[in-house]
């Protein structure tokens, strides 16, 4: 679920990073989803969303 | 040779105001009006190329043409239209909520148009075509059930020199002989399906534009519901078109327009288990990649069947459950086993499979105690990710054995199905149609109830179907913390009704309103939580991510585009439009996993997470909830668009020379890569330009 690179990152110079440094940074910055809402998705009939009600 | 008009059934919705009307139907999922376009490619498969009028693309055109003030009335816009071409035929498709409109077309035609022969086809016409004549006497003839046969041998008929003897001949056809009404015998199911051409989809002149495409797969269900009219219509005889057409009747349609997402047409797709095996095969084997739905009875399906599907491209099933009541399950004769039609519901759930749970109330002899199964049976699809519930009123449509046993009970009292209302909304003409044609219209009555009062059910059916637009885990919450919604819902009208009135919900339905869904909120945490809830706290943090929840998914503004962006150490970190972080005082993770399991919610664990929830898709509104770490909330809060990440790194670094657990790893790579990872996650967007503090979030923050 994560994004891809649409925009392009350009690390500073001089800045590099190992593969353990990703990982062990990776692992502090981790967000983990515990929860995808869906918002009512009209599949089959037509009702008024509530947006356009209100 | 005769020159044939055919006109389709007015299926889309009219909510009254035009602006509304036309934003709303922009969002939702339009099809082509598929039984008028099937029988038009008979018709062209005989050499008459009949012209087409779709009444639903006409209704956003006179919408779009009222806005600009040019039109008075949808009727004479129709007429107007109508007026352009040439026909000796007028065929007119009905269905239940449109039919006082069609009605009124066939009246104007045939006014200024007396020799035009006005034939009637579709589900309501073919069911009411007796009291119909009768009461109309500009339709000339019923073209009753499978039109494809019964349409084109009524036009040898009428070419013919003996046109009257001819008309005796045909079966399925109603017609008037002097002043008599004659209907002829029924005509015989069309067998084989797989001879049916192609419905004439090019004749639909915005057929690429279309999300997805509907598809006859066969037709007929051999169950015997007792509020269903369709069965009737196409004589309870189940056919399915063979594996070997559908698939290239997919294929032609994704080849020929473009367009490879496929709503199968069929009241019970899977009621041939080996047949739906054999297409679901013969898909894979053809390695292309299509997504359909289908409509299938819950126990007419399996978990190794809905797997299978699903493999195939399966994204949709509409189940019609229509009561959570078991006792009712067997008075309405539809007899399923709910505990299982629960597991099926799940399993497709869990295979990413779209369902709509479809529930019917107000049946006359529904109880207060079958009213309440089928409110808990509602609100506990709310445990799944996948699953649209609705509740629906119920509507004596005519054929049905509901209307025959209770024809003559119907009474008037607007208390309507959400049905009725679907299609053109009803003027002061068409009421005055329907009260005095009771056998015409008998979608627009209601069936007294012997145990409760029908307001009470329609109120109900408004609140529960209100809780589910407005909230997430709120109506599950109270569900499972208090065992009965019904029990939340009459606390709920008492309290309500306690409460000084507050009109600002206008002429709207007040369930339909925001208003509602602060009232809810208020009686939720001052009545609610106070007498009735067993777990206070969880419910309090639900009330708080039900308040972060709605005006991210409800007013979400606009994002920011910018072109070629470089996240560089001089970009911009900002958060984005439809992000809010919340402080809990519950582990929001194990309170989900208590919801869904239904676990008691007492066991949810106190604990402070934060939480950001961030609106994932513009157009489908998906919230990703992402439980925030400390070092990753910190970093969030620097980025609000008026620093560099240059500038966030400097301060970063001079707050924090050592962060816990990434010891020997300089503070600027942790800030660096921290950011990387928020932008990632879609936490932040980036901007080559300096934007102001009060970004979006901040905005949505005052709205709240």
């Amino acid at each position: 679920m994560e994004k891809s690179n649409v925009v392009r990152i350009e690390l500073p110079t001089g800045i590099d990073f190992t593969e353990e440094e990703k990982a062990r940074i990776g692992s502090a910055t981790r967000n983990e989803i515990v929860d995808i809402i869906k918002a009512k998705r009209l599949t089959f009939e037509i009702e008024p969303p509530v947006d356009q009600v209100i | 040779m005769m020159k044939v008009c055919l006109v389709s059934a007015l299926s889309e919705t009219d909510f009254g105001d035009p602006k509304l009307t036309l934003d709303t139907n922009q969002k939702a999922i339009h099809l082509p009006p598929l039984g008028v376009l099937s029988l038009a490619a008979v018709l062209c498969d005989r050499g008459i190329s009949p012209q087409f009028v779709d009444l639903n693309k006409l209704f956003f055109d006179f919408l779009e043409h009222e806005g600009n003030g040019k039109s008075s009335d949808f009727l004479t816009f129709v007429i107007q239209h109508i007026e352009t071409l040439s026909f000796d035929i007028l065929g007119l498709s009905t269905i239940c909520s449109s039919f006082p409109f069609t009605i009124q077309i066939a009246q104007e035609v045939k006014k200024f148009h007396p020799n035009v022969k006005i034939i009637l086809g579709g589900p309501q016409a073919s069911l009411v075509d007796i009291p119909t004549m009768k009461a109309f006497p500009f339709i000339d003839f019923v073209v009753r059930g499978e039109a494809e046969d019964t349409f084109p041998l009524l036009l040898e008929a009428f070419s013919s020199m003996n046109s009257s003897l001819e008309l005796e001949k045909i079966r399925g056809i109603t017609f008037r002989k002097g002043t008599e009404i004659t209907r002829n015998p029924n005509a015989s199911p069309i067998l084989d399906l797989d001879s049916l051409p192609l419905p004439s989809y090019y004749l639909d002149p915005n057929i690429t534009e279309y999300k997805s495409l509907p598809l006859e797969v066969g037709r007929g269900c051999p169950f015997n519901c007792v509020f269903c009219s369709t069965s009737d219509f196409f004589n309870r005889k189940f056919r399915l078109k063979s594996p070997q057409k559908i698939i290239e009747q997919m294929k032609f349609i994704k080849d020929t327009y473009g367009i490879n997402k496929i709503n199968f047409i069929h009241d019970n797709f899977t009621v041939n288990r080996k047949k739906v095996v054999e297409f679901c095969e013969s898909l894979l084997r053809c390695e292309e990649e299509f997504s359909w739905s289908c409509s299938a009875r819950a126990d007419q399906i399996d978990d190794e069947l809905i797997a299978l599907m699903a493999k195939v491209g399966c994204k949709g099933i509409f189940f019609g459950i229509e009561t959570g009541s078991a006792r009712l399950q067997r008075v309405i004769k539809k007899k399923l086993n709910l505990s299982d039609a629960l597991l099926r519901i799940q399993c497709a759930d869990q295979h990413g499979i779209y369902t709509a749970v479809s529930l019917i109330t107000a049946f006359p002899e529904e109880t207060k105690d079958d009213l309440r199964d089928t409110i808990n049976f509602f609100v506990d699809m709310l445990r799944f990710n996948n699953v649209e519930p609705r509740i629906n009123i119920l509507a004596p449509l005519a054929g049905t054995q509901i209307h025959s046993k209770y024809k003559n009970k119907l009474v008037l009292d607007r208390i309507y199905s959400e049905m009725s209302f679907q299609g053109f909304k009803q003027n002061q003409a068409d009421f005055e149609m329907i009260q005095a044609y009771p056998e015409v219209f008998p979608n627009f009555y209601s069936i007294p109830t012997t145990h409760v009062d029908r307001a009470y059910f329609k109120e109900v059916r408004d609140f529960v179907a209100a809780t589910y637009w407005w909230f997430r885990w709120l109506p599950l919450a109270l569900f499972q913390d208090n065992g009965d919604m019904l029990n939340v819902f009459d606390r709920w009208r008492m309290w309500r009704a306690s409460q000084p009135m507050d009109n600002s919900a206008g002429e709207l339905p007040y369930y339909r309103s925001r208003q509602f869904a602060k009232d809810f909120i208020e009686f939720v945490l001052t009545c609610y939580n106070k007498e009735m809830a067993t777990a206070k706290t969880v419910i309090s943090t639900i009330v708080d991510i039900e308040n972060f929840l709605l005006p991210i998914v409800r007013n979400l503004p606009a994002e920011l585009h910018e072109e070629h962006r470089i996240f560089s150490l001089a970009s911009f970190p900002y958060k984005p439009a439809g992000l809010k972080v919340a402080q809990l005082n519950v582990d929001y993770k194990e309170l989900i996993q208590c919801l869904r399991s239904k676990t008691s919610l007492k066991q949810v664990s106190a604990n402070n997470t934060t939480i950001a929830f961030r609106v994932f898709d513009q157009e489908q509104k998906e919230v990703n909830v992402r439980l925030l770490n400390p070092l990753s909330k910190e970093l969030l809060d620097m980025c609000d668009g008026s620093r560099t990440v240059k500038d966030i790194i400097y301060q970063f670094s001079s707050l924090k020379a050592h962060i816990d657990g990434i010891d020997g790893i300089s503070s600027e790579k942790v800030c660096f890569f921290g950011l990387i990872q928020l932008y990632k996650q879609e936490l932040i967007e980036v901007s080559s330009r300096q934007i102001k503090k009060t970004t979006h979030a901040d905005v949505l923050e005052e709205k709240l």
